[in-house]
């Protein structure tokens, strides 16, 4: 197969499974209300809780900001990192390995479907926190948040392709590493409140938070959003968020091989109740 | 004998939760994951005190208490939530087995009581915890205390507040069942939508009197709202409890009449519509 026929090929790959997402967005569309409208709940109690400490305004923006990005961390890793347990339990895995496609392609597709709801999402969140909060955005440098925006969101799903892989060997357990990766990384990555700027976190946590992209992406966010920054305040951001983008999507696609060779040799692809 | 058979049955639900919960993994990383959610959502909390304390240049003790007490025992009513609003999609579609626990004469709701049971124990684990290393972590680093006094903490109370809470959150468990029964398609976003609003609407991390007149109405009908202020003021040793206590009994008591006859009601459109073992999920 030629170079050009293979390119052709990935990518009708990456446009069916995208596709699928998409249309999933309108088949169910009482799921996309319930993920803005659940996620605006605690999003809501934590703005009432800042207000009864008489915190700033620029605080209850921290919250929005965050909220509406964990509707990206919620769709890496229910969208993503379970997809394929998901696939094994009702039985589509099997077809996608036999079927003569890249498994990287599906799972590119899976997230450039999974980005464009999820944004349609977060914008929802954004706006409705706006009208019921006191919320004043300050958009500084629409420039330098396009480059965060988007190296956020490449970072996070290469991450998500990354735990796709790993939990293709996972049976019963990929549900409940997914549910623990929800609280532990909300509290690292500072979803509510400021990580990276704040004196209640020592070096090391700083920087084990920035290992996840989502920290950085939610405090260069903020910065942009919030604070009035411009590029000059976000520039370590984007070099953390380039640097964890060009190591997550490499590795995502060594482990997606390494775990596939695994999950065959020990036959767990089609393997269901474990 | 009736009675024998519905706790043998209870029994056999609480212990059939215990092992779907926990023989995923081994008992060590079982317990890690069982304590390691809840502590970072209590610890986010006291964060969130922390830092918007710092930045408003005010640090109320009395209002770390209240909120950290809310987040920790918010537990209960989360994890009932979560684990009783996936129990119908879980057993009829995923495993396959609710049309078994049908056949067996009169098992349903005894077996969800036990489910919910086994649930409570593992809420409590969480729970003792999240308080021990809070208490450690606020106290000791960041000089924040819950302000109970182990000598005047009233237990009775809090005894008989955690034992009325676990039954009300069994019985919101029942509704969410008979919703599920109904449906095929909300069992995850129906325990989201319950767990959110209760932390909205409850006092949990800030008193419901901040909220809109109408959100405040809907609060204080709900058992989480009372189950809250008894375990804040059983902590506290106040023997001011008893308009609490009464809302609380009476709250339960209504929530538990329209559980059941929800769920009967459920039961029976389910069993007319051929539901009980259709699977439409998978």
């Amino acid at each position: 197969m030629s170079i050009t026929s293979e390119a052709v090929n990935h990518g009708r790959v990456i446009y069916a499974r995208a596709y699928v997402r998409m249309k999933g967005l309108l088949r169910e569309p009482h799921w996309s209300i319930a993920e803005v409208i659940i996620p605006m709940l605690s999003i809501s109690a934590y703005i009432y809780m800042y207000q009864v400490l008489n915190a700033p305004n620029e605080f209850l923006g921290f919250v929005i900001v965050g909220g509406a990005m964990l509707s990206f961390w919620s769709n890496v890793l229910w969208g993503m990192s379970s997809q394929f347990y998901w696939e094994k339990e009702t039985g589509t895995l099997g077809l996608y390995l036999i079927a003569p496609i890249s498994r990287m392609a599906v799972l590119v597709g899976m997230a450039l479907g999974g980005m464009i709801n999820t944004t349609i999402r977060a914008l929802s969140i954004l706006f409705i926190g706006i009208i019921l909060f006191p919320i004043n955005l300050v958009i500084g440098d629409v420039y330098a948040l396009a480059i965060i925006f988007t190296l956020t969101v490449i970072a996070l799903y290469g991450m998500g392709i990354l735990f796709a892989s790993l939990f293709l060997l996972y049976g019963r357990e990929a549900t409940h590493i997914a549910d623990l990766l929800q609280e532990p990384i909300y509290l690292l990555s500072g979803m509510y409140y400021p990580v990276l700027g704040s004196r209640f976190f020592p070096l090391a946590i700083k920087f084990l938070a920035s290992a996840i992209p989502l920290t950085l992406g939610i405090d260069g966010m903020r910065q942009l959003l919030i604070l009035g920054g411009d590029f000059n305040s976000v520039i370590l951001h984007i070099i953390g968020l380039v640097i964890l983008s060009s190591v997550l999507l490499p590795f995502a696609h060594f482990a997606l091989q390494k775990m596939e060779n695994v999950s065959k040799r020990e036959g767990r692809l089609t393997l269901r109740w474990q | 004998m009736a009675v024998a058979e519905t706790v043998k049955v209870l029994v056999q639900g609480t212990w059939i939760g215990w092992k779907v919960e926990s023989n995923w993994t081994d008992p060590f990383v079982f317990l890690a994951y069982m304590i390691a959610k809840p502590i970072a959502s209590v610890f986010m909390i006291g964060l969130i005190f922390l830092i918007g304390s710092e930045a408003a240049g005010i640090r109320d003790a009395e209002f770390f208490s209240y909120a950290f007490t809310g987040a920790i025992f918010f537990i209960y009513p989360a994890t009932m939530a979560i684990s009783l609003g996936y129990l119908m999609h879980e057993d009829r579609a995923k495993y396959e087995v609710l049309k078994h626990i049908y056949i067996a004469p009169e098992s349903i709701k005894p077996y969800i009581f036990g489910r919910a049971t086994a649930t409570a124990i593992n809420a409590t684990v969480s729970v003792i915890a999240a308080y021990i290393l809070g208490t450690i972590v606020f106290g000791n680093f960041f000089g924040l205390d819950l302000q109970v006094n182990a000598l005047h903490v009233n237990y009775p109370l809090l005894i008989i507040t955690i034992l009325l809470g676990v039954i009300a959150f069994a019985f919101l468990g029942l509704v969410l069942c008979a919703i599920n029964l109904l449906s095929f398609k909300l069992q995850y976003s129906l325990s989201e939508y319950t767990t959110g609003t209760m932390f909205l609407l409850s006092g949990v991390v800030f008193p419901v009197s901040m909220l809109p007149v109408v959100a405040q109405q809907i609060g204080n009908a709900l058992p989480s709202t009372y189950f809250l202020n008894l375990i804040r003021l059983a902590l506290s040793g106040s023997s001011e409890f008893m308009i609490d206590l009464s809302y609380m009994v009476l709250s339960t008591i209504g929530f538990a009449i329209s559980a059941l006859l929800l769920f009967k009601l459920a039961e029976y459109r389910a069993r007319h519509r051929g539901m009980i073992d259709r699977k439409a999920e998978y």
